[in-house]
């Protein structure tokens, strides 16, 4: 063996290794940690036991916590154990690999674990309808509004504790939201068609200053944290940490990245719980400008507002802020100079125009900035999707077993190779599935079974070329190497085709075919390299052995 | 070439014959059983995948739910008596009913005044008066009306003219929605279409009505004595939701496994998206053959995958399969991999075309099939044993797919051979012809 050999040996065996530790959070066994309530009954610890049945799981119980160990434990169950009663919240444990290599177990699409899937259209018509001057609106502004309903809609999914949601804009006019393992449509419909909830609450300054003293002495991070969970729990801490009364709330101060367009949590800010004027108390607003020539919201109060309004705007009130909530989230905080008794007034603070527009939606209606309709909407049970995962993983054994006895049989030892390879090519595409964070859905098992096919086509065309160069007579080294030049364009042009509809086929965007398009396209990339390199590398070695004179094909 | 050759290219104009009556044999039973049967992917609708208890059957399922005349078929195992109930949009739905009114009442009174509709459903819970609701509603120039089932509290709120003829109206959708979420705790509001008109004098009552009937609308007078405006109006009722309230009215302890809801714009979005990804993968693949190749052979290949597409397409229209989604994936898959068949024995035509300066045309076309005809079957048949495998196996959601797959891959297989390379060969003569 030369060098070159033992470190292209070297290099395979490694990548052999490290694909199968990007498989193992898939097909091993993972943890799952749920937290039950202080309170929680023991029939109530006993329904979330009874879920998990002892001989495909192992449940251990510590305090309120569970640990469940098993297979088969995905977000879809997570979220489902979820809605259990008197359970506080679910968590799967990272398996070591994912941080060992940034493996990640493969995401199950809908079909697969169960959940819903929802397409909502923006009604653009009818803003349009309802504008003053009856004006079309551009690509750009139907974008940006789709782009903040899809924000409100988040925040609203989020407070539904729905952990892995997919919210995504579809083109410049729609929403295609998937939530796995909810089971119940009527309340994330309802969820998403409520309106939002806006009130105005004073800031309490001096424990705000005090929560931010805090947080730069016990929190090290750069920024705040990004999962909601996390979120509520910092300002858990920080409650209890600046030892806040009990008439007092900590909330984030939230703005929009400029980059991004995501609103995220910017810093700590302390307000009084009692809710100084509410929402409907507002009566109407509109876009306007400041003093100075920025944009600002003005609006005017209903009678009973007013008074509302000229009691926290009154003397005692000034220099502090007045605080606008929408969903829990501190959106603006002007301070308070100025008794306003006409129930009429502005908000102004450095706004762009997409801002202002929203805030002036929320406002007069607290309602998403546009009209959404569902459109499309897909729920699959849990069962069935465990039911499609089986009845595809079971076709693909059996698909698998029959290429693979068929080819034993009819290349002998070749077939064996080549078997082998189809094997490696599976475990490589689960791999970069995994790896690149592919969703894979039950077209998507169909594409690797459909692969496995096409995989062989490349060791048939390379092996009935090696077969005709022997029977013209040339030594086995010869007929091994020109096997592999020749059959070479041919895989290429072969597999490239098939690519390209694959490609076109990943535009068509639906979830279940996509699957299928990423498991096709990697698949055959896959096949290629293991046929081309893989195999082609064993036969090398095969004839290095001189005195070979006839092939096992 | 010691190998024997198989003269191939005499037998095309059988094979073109057998394509064609294929074909013809395809469409024409395809025609006399109602032709594609698009699924809801593209037509819109709902389907349902339920669970049953023992001894519900197709028949029992069709009569309980007779009112949506839906399609019921019996999927998996039998001891889990599952079915698929699918119902797909029809003309009358709420999606169409406000045009066609609007266009029948345009076509029929040209002069009257039709406003936008803007009037509220709202469902409140328990027992609430008429009354009581327009008490609520002082202020904001609206009316309630109760409408649909008598059991419920359900109300059609619309706009009613201001009692001070200068004043503005204060009525607007918005602000009655929210003003009746605020008053009636848990009221839903409901969807649904309303068209206000307007005439100038008065119309047959009796023939708005038969209007309103034909679309499964209704209708009311809203204005005072002496003025003759109405509105046409219809709730619109999420199907799937009272299929599933049905199901579980007729029948004991049903599973509901999976709901697919699809409206009419996702149905055309989807059809036009469809189409536009085969053309574009024509597009495509000819510019690469042409660019790998030559241009005759693109024609050939082309020529080929066309002939399995439409042959697949034809085969669903026989076999009653359901186009939906995953089956226009199989379509583009047969696309790709009936390409890729020919392109191996295209390549074999290529080389030896370079090496065998002598010999016919015809004669390395039939040899270079003769060459990769053990690989072309041994491939093929390797790849429909999986996609057999898939078919068997696969569930529900696949079996499909796998079908129309396998039938494409085995018509791919033959059309590899038999029309391909002739159609190349064909397309040759006939340019030279041209050109001389």
């Amino acid at each position: 063996m030369t060098r070159g050999m033992i470190y292209k040996l070297i290099f395979i065996l490694l990548l052999i290794a490290f694909a199968i530790v990007l498989i193992l959070p898939t097909v091993g066994e993972n943890t799952m940690q749920v937290s039950m309530n202080g309170d929680a009954t023991a029939e109530q610890y006993e329904a979330v036991k009874k879920k998990f049945p002892s001989g495909a799981y192992i449940v251990t119980q510590k305090g309120a916590e569970l640990t469940i160990t098993g297979r088969n434990l995905n977000d879809a169950v997570m979220n489902d154990v979820r809605t259990f009663p008197g359970v506080r919240t679910s968590v799967i444990r990272k398996h070591w690999a994912e941080d060992l290599v940034m493996a990640k177990k493969i995401n199950l699409g809908l079909d697969l674990q169960g959940g819903m899937h929802l397409v909502l259209q923006a009604d653009f018509a009818k803003i349009e309808s309802k504008s003053v001057d009856k004006k079309k609106l551009t690509e750009k502004e139907k974008s940006e509004l789709t782009q903040q309903a899809l924000e409100l809609i988040r925040n609203r999914i989020d407070k539904f504790g729905v952990a892995e949601p997919s919210i995504r804009p579809r083109g410049n006019e729609a929403i295609e939201i998937q939530l796995p393992g909810v089971k119940d449509p009527r309340a994330v419909k309802k969820a998403i068609g409520t309106t939002g909830q806006v009130e105005y609450r004073l800031v309490d300054d001096e424990y705000t200053a005090k929560a931010g003293e805090w947080l730069r002495r016990n929190y090290k991070e750069k920024a705040l944290p990004e999962e909601p969970e996390k979120q509520d729990k910092l300002l858990a801490d920080i409650t209890e940490g600046i030892q806040l009364p009990n008439n007092r709330e900590v909330l984030y101060h939230w703005e929009r990245q400029k980059d991004s367009k995501k609103i995220i949590p910017q810093y700590p800010i302390v307000l009084m719980r009692e809710v100084a004027i509410a929402g409907t108390d507002i009566n109407k607003a509109w876009i306007g400008n400041d003093e100075y020539g920025g944009l600002a919201v003005h609006f005017t109060t209903t009678a009973e507002g007013a008074t509302k309004f000229a009691d926290v705007t009154a003397k005692k009130n000034w220099g502090k802020k007045l605080a606008i909530v929408i969903d829990d989230k501190v959106r603006s905080a002007p301070r308070l100079n100025v008794q306003i008794t006409s129930g009429s007034a502005m908000i102004n603070g450095n706004f762009t125009y997409e801002e202002v527009n929203t805030l002036t939606r929320i406002i007069k209606e607290g309602a998403l900035p546009v009209d959404l309709n569902i459109i499309e909407e897909r729920t699959v049970g849990p069962s069935l999707g465990q039911d499609s995962i089986e009845a595809g993983v079971k076709a693909a054994i059996l698909g698998f077993i029959g290429i693979l006895v068929f080819m034993a049989m009819y290349y002998r030892l070749a077939g064996v190779i080549a078997g082998v390879g189809l094997v490696l090519n599976a475990i490589f595409q689960m791999a970069i599935l995994s790896w690149l964070g592919f969703t894979l859905t039950l077209p998507g098992i169909a594409g690797i079974i459909l692969t496995a096919g096409m995989a062989v086509d490349a060791n048939v065309l390379i092996y009935e070329r090696m077969k005709e160069e022997l029977a013209n007579g040339k030594s086995v080294r010869m007929a091994v190497s020109m096997g592999f030049d020749r059959a070479f364009w041919a895989i290429f042009d072969g597999n490239l085709t098939t690519l390209i509809s694959a490609f076109v086929l990943a535009q068509f965007g639906t979830g279940p075919i996509k699957g299928f398009a990423v498991t096709l396209t990697i698949g055959l990339i896959v096949s290629m390299f293991v046929a081309l390199y893989i195999t082609r590398f064993v036969y090398e070695l095969i004839s290095l052995n001189k005195k070979i004179k006839r092939l096992s094909i | 070439m010691k190998q024997r050759t198989i003269p191939f290219l005499k037998y095309r104009f059988i094979a073109y014959g057998l394509s064609l009556s294929l074909f013809v044999i395809f469409v024409a039973s395809g025609l006399i059983s109602k032709g594609l049967n698009l699924g809801v992917d593209f037509v819109g609708g709902q389907k349902i995948i339920a669970r049953f208890e023992k001894g519900v059957d197709e028949g029992k399922i069709r009569k309980a739910l007779a009112a949506y005349s839906p399609m019921v078929q019996q999927i998996g195992e039998a001891e889990n008596h599952e079915f698929i109930i699918t119902t797909k949009l029809k003309e009358d739905s709420a999606f169409t009913t406000e045009g066609n009114i609007r266009k029948d009442l345009e076509a029929k009174y040209p002069k009257t005044r039709m406003d936008k509709g803007d009037a509220v459903f709202v469902l409140l819970k328990g027992t609430v008066d008429t009354n009581k609701v327009n008490a609520t509603l002082a202020g904001l120039d609206a009316e309630a009306r109760k409408i649909g089932d008598p059991s419920k509290s359900e109300y059609i709120i619309f706009k009613k003219e201001p009692a001070d003829k200068k004043k503005k109206s204060a009525y607007t959708e918005d602000k009655v929605e929210n003003h009746v979420r605020s008053v009636f705790d848990g009221a839903e509001i409901l969807n649904g279409i309303t068209i206000p008109v307007v005439f100038d004098k008065p119309v047959d009552e009796a023939a708005l009505n038969g209007l309103a009937k034909k679309y499964n609308a209704a209708l009311m007078k809203t204005g005072d004595e002496g003025k003759y405006s109405y509105v046409f109006y219809k709730l619109v009722v999420d199907e799937s939701d009272r299929i599933k309230a049905d199901l579980d009215k007729n029948f004991k302890n049903v599973k509901i496994m999976s709901t697919e809801n699809v409206g009419p714009a996702v149905g055309s979005f989807l059809r036009q998206s469809a189409l536009k990804l085969i053309i574009v993968s024509i597009i495509l693949m000819t510019i690469y053959l042409a660019y790998r190749f030559e241009f005759r052979y693109s024609v050939g290949a082309m020529v080929a995958v066309l002939h399995d597409v439409i042959l697949s397409v034809a085969y669903c229209g026989f076999a009653g399969i359901e186009i939906n989604i995953s089956v226009v994936a199989a379509l583009l898959t047969i696309f790709g991999y009936s390409v890729n068949d020919t392109i191996v024995i295209f390549d074999r035509i290529r080389e030896n075309t370079q090496i065998e300066t002598k010999i016919s045309m015809v004669d390395i076309v039939n040899s270079s099939i003769t060459v990769t005809m053990s690989r072309t079957i041994l491939t093929s048949f390797l790849t429909l044993l999986s996609v057999f495998a898939l078919f068997l196996l696969g569930g529900e959601g696949i079996s499909d797919f796998a079908q129309v797959l396998l039938f494409g891959m085995i018509i791919g297989c033959y059309s590899t051979i038999y029309i391909a390379s002739p159609v190349m060969l064909s397309w040759e003569k006939l340019m030279q012809r041209i050109r001389s």
